[in-house]
């Protein structure tokens, strides 16, 4: 939680006619300079903190209060929960308290970017069983997956030539209507999240048939359980027709909920939300969830990885070492270890973005969201294979096939790197 | 009470999810994947319309902004205030009332 609070004014210290005036006459700083003189700052400065420049990049100072004069506010700054505690009741007369959230950015990919697709992209490594499974005439073929995430460029090379199922879930869904429309992407995250599972030239399961729902937000990236339940509600919806009744059906989450900008009793409320639409889906539907474990490296894991009957998902990168980023700990839901299973999750490229003239870019992407995905294109191959495969069944058999890392720190990898193997196990 | 929530966002307002109860798996292993979709969700459509009926009784819609359509999960979304949220926990039909806010999706792409 941020150390810092805003302090925004209940009532203008100026008349409604005055300001208005103001747009036109003079500036509201001015106007604001001849209003009753305020003793805030002094209040504020007799309990110790320091008041800054708003310009100041980094004031040096841990406790300091900033007045923003347009606004009419102030922001103070300061980690001592008593001092945070007085500052409060001094303003809370005229100002409105509001906490400042902290809202995390994606980082922005530095991966390398490619006008046309590279030689490395879909070049999977042999232990990873999918030359076998071409081999044998698998793409996935008869398997649905749903992704939920930012969208999916459905005209990117890779993807253009499958009929994608695209729902844009708006995030009002009160106001705003759920949009069939051709598939787009707000961030490229999904776009690269789908070449890895069906990508025609790059993809672990070409074949699959694709349903993808936008449910972030661009920019902010944010969601909320209702646009997840929405769109999860559209997968299900599928199963009226009747050529779907029998289809295994995978669900790719590379997402994780964080906590940073919720209380713990907000994020558990969150996940109780979420655990029952999944324990829907796993238990009367069949359906197997594939998640990403988090970056937050050893120690930290997310959810809906951490859920029971999901498939956890961490990183290695192509010689088989777990990558430093990749999640790990134990599940407080079920008191076991968590990822399950490794996918590559470094330096891996696929699609992205298209540019201006066009041109399908591919991109290097590193992160248990890109292995997420592989691990899904692989459960696609083994359920294409047998297609009596589904839920947990096929949940088991992704976990008794598994490559075992024996080198990887305890608890770091799971059973090891999902792989197709072609003869079952006894 | 307007069922979809179209007008403007009301102050001291929130969104809430209401979990209702629903049939036991073990119910509905007889049926395809069809018949539970629309067990489900006719379920969950049917306490929909309870807990509207409630609402009217209990005179609470002038709290209440929306209630969405529902879906094949147990769980209804509400825009009320915090008062008919802590009411409707009490009413027939219902689980458990928990505030539904926005999650942020962190994005798993590193460096």
């Amino acid at each position: 939680m941020s150390d810092k609070f805003i302090a925004l004014r209940r009532e203008p210290r100026t008349e409604r006619a005055q300001r208005e005036r103001a747009e036109t006459e003079e500036t509201r700083a001015a106007l604001a300079a001849r209003a009753p003189r305020e003793e805030m700052p002094e209040r504020l400065t007799d309990l110790g903190l320091v008041p800054v420049d708003v310009c100041e990049e980094a004031p040096e100072v841990r406790h300091n209060f900033q007045k923003l004069p347009y606004l009419d506010a102030y922001v103070v700054e300061t980690p001592d929960e008593r001092l945070e505690r007085q500052a409060k009741e001094v303003l809370d007369n005229d100002y409105v308290i509001v906490p400042n959230f902290e809202l995390s950015m994606p980082t922005p990919s530095a991966g390398r970017s490619y006008a046309r697709k590279p030689q490395v992209a879909g070049a999977w490594p042999d232990v990873s069983g999918i030359k076998q499974a071409r081999a044998m005439g698998l793409t996935g073929e008869g398997v649905t997956v749903c992704m939920l995430d930012t969208g999916v460029d459905a005209d990117h090379l890779e993807l253009r030539r499958k009929v994608i199922d695209f729902r844009y879930i708006p995030l009002n869904t009160a106001a705003g209507r759920v949009r069939d429309c051709r598939g787009f992407d707000v961030d490229g995250h999904g776009t690269h999240v789908a070449g890895i599972i069906a990508g025609e030239n790059i993809g672990v399961a070409p074949g699959v048939e694709l349903m993808v729902a936008a449910v972030l937000e661009s920019e902010t990236l944010k969601t909320s359980l209702e646009r997840v339940v929405v769109a999860l509600d559209w997968l299900l919806s599928q199963f009226r027709f009747e050529e779907n009744l029998g289809k295994a059906v995978i669900v790719n989450m590379s997402l994780g909920f964080s906590k940073t900008t919720l209380s713990r009793k907000e994020y558990a409320d969150a996940v109780t939300g979420l655990r029952s639409v999944i324990d829907t889906l796993v238990t009367d539907f069949d359906v197997l969830p594939i998640t990403a474990v988090g970056n937050e490296g050893k120690g930290k894991v997310r959810a809906p990885a951490y859920f029971p009957y999901t498939i956890s998902v961490g990183a290695v990168d192509y010689a088989l070492g777990v990558a430093g980023f990749s999640g790990s700990g134990t599940s407080p839901i079920t008191g076991e270890a968590e990822p399950n299973l490794m996918g590559y999750g470094v330096d891996v490229t696929s699609s992205y973005e298209r540019d201006r003239y066009n041109r399908s870019h591919y991109r290097a992407l590193s992160g248990t969201s890109m292995a997420t995905p592989y691990v899904t294109g692989i459960a696609a191959l083994y359920a294409a294979a047998d297609p009596s495969l589904q839920g947990q069944a096929l949940r088991d058999r992704l976990m008794q096939t598994a490559l075992p890392l024996d080198g990887a720190a305890a608890g770091r990898a799971g059973n090891g790197l999902a792989r197709f193997v072609k003869e079952a196990p006894s | 009470m307007k069922s979809n929530g179209t007008g403007p966002r009301r102050a001291n307002m929130r969104d809430f999810v209401v979990e209702v109860e629903r049939p036991a798996s073990a119910e509905l292993a007889a049926y395809s994947r069809a018949e539970r979709y629309r067990r489900l969700r006719a379920n969950t459509e049917a306490h929909r319309t309870q807990l509207e009926t409630w609402l009217e009784t209990e005179d609470l819609c002038s709290e209440v902004a929306g209630m969405r359509a529902g879906t094949g999960f147990n769980l209804i979304f509400v825009e009320c205030t915090p008062n008919v949220a802590a009411k409707l926990v009490r009413a027939p039909g219902v689980v458990d009332v928990l505030p539904a806010g926005e999650l942020e999706a962190g994005l798993q792409s590193v460096i």
